[in-house]
């Protein structure tokens, strides 16, 4: 029995004990430092691969071994990327991405880079913003920063998979903070990679030391990079496409013996970017569309509404023009542009016979041809013709308002069609030498008959062409 | 009776209101457009004697309206002068060709097909080089053409139009593929010879092919002070030059034209690349920073010309001259006061 209260009072001491332990805590010396961030110029990690088997001598197409490398298969590499093999320092270009493990680059691999397991890199480097609030105020102290580093290979100018490889960055590439009044007064940074003098292995160490008393509260920030800068790591071993690896960046803010003070830890996060692609084909398309009567076309108000398939004059005056057009269109793709031509099968003719022919304007100089433009002002002039007004295309063969050659700039200038009867070639109407959006011109189509002209019905057949330039 | 006629009345109405309603909905009328796509719209291969390839289409009827649509192959040379494309009722002589005919189950070359608004049709093409097809490049284009049949509209003169669209096949027949690179330059001359500051000096460059197949203008312009330094490079636009026929060849992503502010005389180097030899490992052929350097085994495999020009000080020497005139006139009138 008392043996049993001794061990209910002990009991009751020692939890009376832990209770004022926790109500009356020791006054820590240290503190975090607050609002700490690390921001990467780019998260992207960099890629390590190498090959899967003995490529094809002279082969510009790489097939990457899908494990026992860090990188494993061809998610994170992109068209441009620099890859250097390791072994001999020769770099060549990605060209295009194949499939999940096999890429091409520009140009045909050296020799001694098509062997099994020949090991090549792509370096993601960028700088590292660091920016922190202090606690407290410590006085001629340093502001360390620690960033993940690889246990073995941390310095030799290729991507870890365990951290960044310090890629033999100088203190003068880390730019410390901005002096602060009488409280920071910032001298040059040094930079020391894992395991160099007062920098653990495991960690690259960047240093500004200051004088001044410190200030509780200051927003401060250092960038660590320049030319060179950190390389990104490689993905982590077991590392699962589109999950991230993360590191530790350690903040300290230390006092005149190096001690750290104030610290805090903070997480950065690297990751494949994601490759996407597209196919958009190369295309031309080709529209005629009809206008409306009234419209206004190469300077003129339609007579007539034409379709798409026809041009319907009706009965044509010998006093009169009659005016019709249709609106052509052109998109396409293709590099080097396009071009439509346009051909008559013959002038136009009498239906259901060889003759008699509305002839193909000789225009009024009379100088018109399907080569040469001419103008046609004079009603006095008959025949069939054309003219163009451009919309936004390029480059139209000619205009209706043309004062060159032997158009005045008056009201019409006007060419015949290219006739196939005549053993004519398809001329061309309008062009481009380059990609186009929907580029139109107006295709205007004048009649006018003579009085000696034989009653009936006229009809000739037009092709326009579109073709893309090569 | 007057019942009766109410009744017809109230009828009457109602089918009145009922026209006036269904006039009022109903949809409107369109106009009927040819809008036609075909994808690619440009084929450049190398084919084998006694060997065939197969190259799919895409035909798509962008328009509102059913089209009769026509496929067909028409052969071309291009113009000698221009390199603009002959199609075959101008040049008959072309012929043979390699066979093309149509992988379809249900079409053939020269087939009528109906394509409704918006309905695409796959054209498989089948080009075959027979075993003692000549080895040389044959170019031609296939076609698609809006068929048209008969006159459409009547008891009036008409203009009856049909639209077709084109993608070309340049087609190289090679055994081996190993080819001579003999191009010319056929003309490289500044316009004008002889500018003014900040004045713009167009370089007029038409490439002439004298070989057996066709190639890409891959080059480049370069212009040089009087001190031999590069002040400008120009890539050209990687044009095709088909056989027999020489070509007006353009600049890359801008006009091919030099000014400077800097008086006295330049060289101006085109020089356009051997499409044959192989290319240094950045990708490109090696690019040369002054006159007369070390790349001449490189340069030798290529076309190159080298011209001149010269820029002078006009406006500024003539207003000189006009301020040294004025000045010695006020001069001589002031001593004449005197």
């Amino acid at each position: 029995m008392k043996k049993a209260r001794f061990v209910s009072q002990s009991l009751c001491l020692f939890a009376l004990l832990v209770l004022a332990g926790f109500s009356f805590p020791r006054p820590l010396d240290s503190a975090n430092l607050t609002s700490a961030s690390d921001t990467l110029e780019t998260s992207r990690l960099s890629f390590h691969g190498k090959n899967a088997e003995q490529l094809t001598a002279g082969t510009s197409i790489i097939k990457m071994a899908t494990s026992d490398t860090p990188s494993t298969s061809t998610a994170n590499l992109f068209t441009g990327d620099t890859v250097v093999y390791t072994g001999t320092s020769n770099t060549y270009t990605v060209d295009y991405i194949i499939d999940s493990d096999e890429f091409a680059v520009t140009a045909t691999l050296d020799a001694a880079d098509d062997d099994l397991n020949d090991e090549f890199v792509i370096d993601r480097t960028g700088t590292h913003t660091v920016a922190f609030t202090t606690t407290s105020a410590i006085a001629d102290g340093a502001i360390k920063i620690r960033i993940k580093a690889d246990d073995t290979t941390p310095n030799d100018g290729h991507p870890d998979n365990e951290g960044w490889d310090f890629n033999s960055i100088a203190g003068s590439d880390v730019a410390c903070p901005g002096d602060v009044g009488s409280y920071y007064d910032f001298v040059t940074a040094t930079a020391t990679a894992s395991g160099g003098s007062g920098c653990a292995a495991g960690y690259h160490c960047f240093e500004c030391r200051y004088s001044g008393p410190g200030n509780p509260g200051e927003s401060l920030s250092m960038t660590i990079g320049a030319d060179p800068e950190l390389i990104n790591p490689s993905a982590t071993s077991g590392h699962s496409e589109g999950t991230a690896d993360t590191y530790s960046i350690i903040f300290d803010n230390l006092n005149s013996t190096d001690t750290a003070i104030d610290s805090t830890t903070v997480k950065v996060a690297v990751i494949e970017s994601v490759r996407v692609t597209a196919t958009v084909d190369p295309t031309i398309s080709f529209s005629i569309a009809a206008l409306n009567v009234g419209t206004t076309a190469c300077g003129n108000a339609l007579d007539v509404t034409t379709t798409a398939t026809t041009v319907p004059f009706g009965s044509l005056s010998i006093g009169a023009f009659a005016d019709l057009a249709q609106n052509l269109t052109v998109s396409t793709n293709a590099d080097n542009g396009y071009a439509v031509t346009a051909l008559e099968n013959n002038q136009m003719v009498m239906v259901g016979a060889t003759a008699p022919e509305i002839p193909d304007t000789p225009g009024d100089t009379p100088a018109a041809s399907h080569t040469a433009k001419d103008d046609w002002d004079s009603t006095t002039t008959k025949g069939f013709g054309y003219s163009i007004e451009n919309v936004d295309a390029t480059t139209p063969a000619f205009q209706y308002s043309d004062s060159d050659g032997d158009c005045s700039g008056t009201t019409y200038c006007a060419k015949q069609f290219a006739d196939l009867a005549n053993s004519e070639a398809h001329q061309t109407i309008f062009s481009s030498t380059t990609v186009a959006d929907n580029q139109n011109a107006y295709v205007c189509y004048r009649a006018i008959i003579s009085a000696t002209q034989e009653a009936g019905d006229y009809w000739n057949a037009i092709t326009f062409r579109a073709t893309a330039t090569f | 009776m007057p019942k009766k006629n109410h009744s017809l009345l109230t009828t009457c109405y109602f089918l009145l209101l009922a026209t006036f309603c269904y006039l009022l909905l109903a949809t409107p009328a369109k106009a009927q457009d040819f809008s036609l796509s075909i994808s690619p719209p440009l084929l450049e291969i190398m084919l084998q004697p006694d060997k065939s390839i197969t190259q799919a289409y895409e035909v798509k009827n962008e328009g509102n309206q059913l089209l009769y649509l026509t496929a067909f192959i028409s052969p071309f040379l291009p113009d000698p002068q221009t390199g603009k494309v002959l199609y075959e009722q101008n040049q008959p002589s072309i012929l043979p060709q390699p066979q093309f005919s149509l992988n379809n189950a249900n079409l053939n070359l020269g087939e009528t097909f109906i394509l409704q608004p918006n309905e695409s049709q796959q054209l498989v093409l089948k080009i075959k080089a027979s075993k003692n097809v000549a080895e040389k490049d044959y170019y031609a284009t296939l076609f698609i053409a809006q068929s048209v049949t008969g006159r459409q509209l009547l008891n009036q003169t008409a203009a009856q139009f049909s639209g077709q669209i084109g993608s070309h096949l340049l087609i190289t027949v090679s055994q081996a593929g190993e080819f001579d690179f003999i191009g010319r330059i056929a003309q490289f001359k500044p316009l004008p010879k002889i500018a003014d500051l900040g004045e713009k000096i167009n370089f007029n460059l038409i490439v002439a092919n004298e070989g057996q197949t066709l190639f890409k203008t891959n080059g480049k312009i370069e212009i040089f002070d009087w001190l031999g330094k590069k002040k400008k490079e120009i890539l050209l636009r990687p044009d095709n030059i088909l056989v027999d026929s020489q070509r007006k060849i353009t600049c890359l992503d801008e006009p091919c034209y030099f000014s400077s502010l800097l008086p006295g005389r330049y060289q101006t180097m085109v020089t356009i690349f051997n499409p044959f030899q192989s290319f240094s490992s950045d990708g490109g052929p090696d690019t040369q920073s002054t006159i007369g350097d070390s790349s001449e085994v490189e340069r030798s495999e290529a076309l190159s010309q080298t011209i001149s020009f010269w820029i002078i000080p006009f406006k500024l020497i003539l207003v000189v001259i006009i301020a040294i005139f004025m000045g010695r006139l006020v001069l001589d009138r002031k001593k004449k006061k005197l």
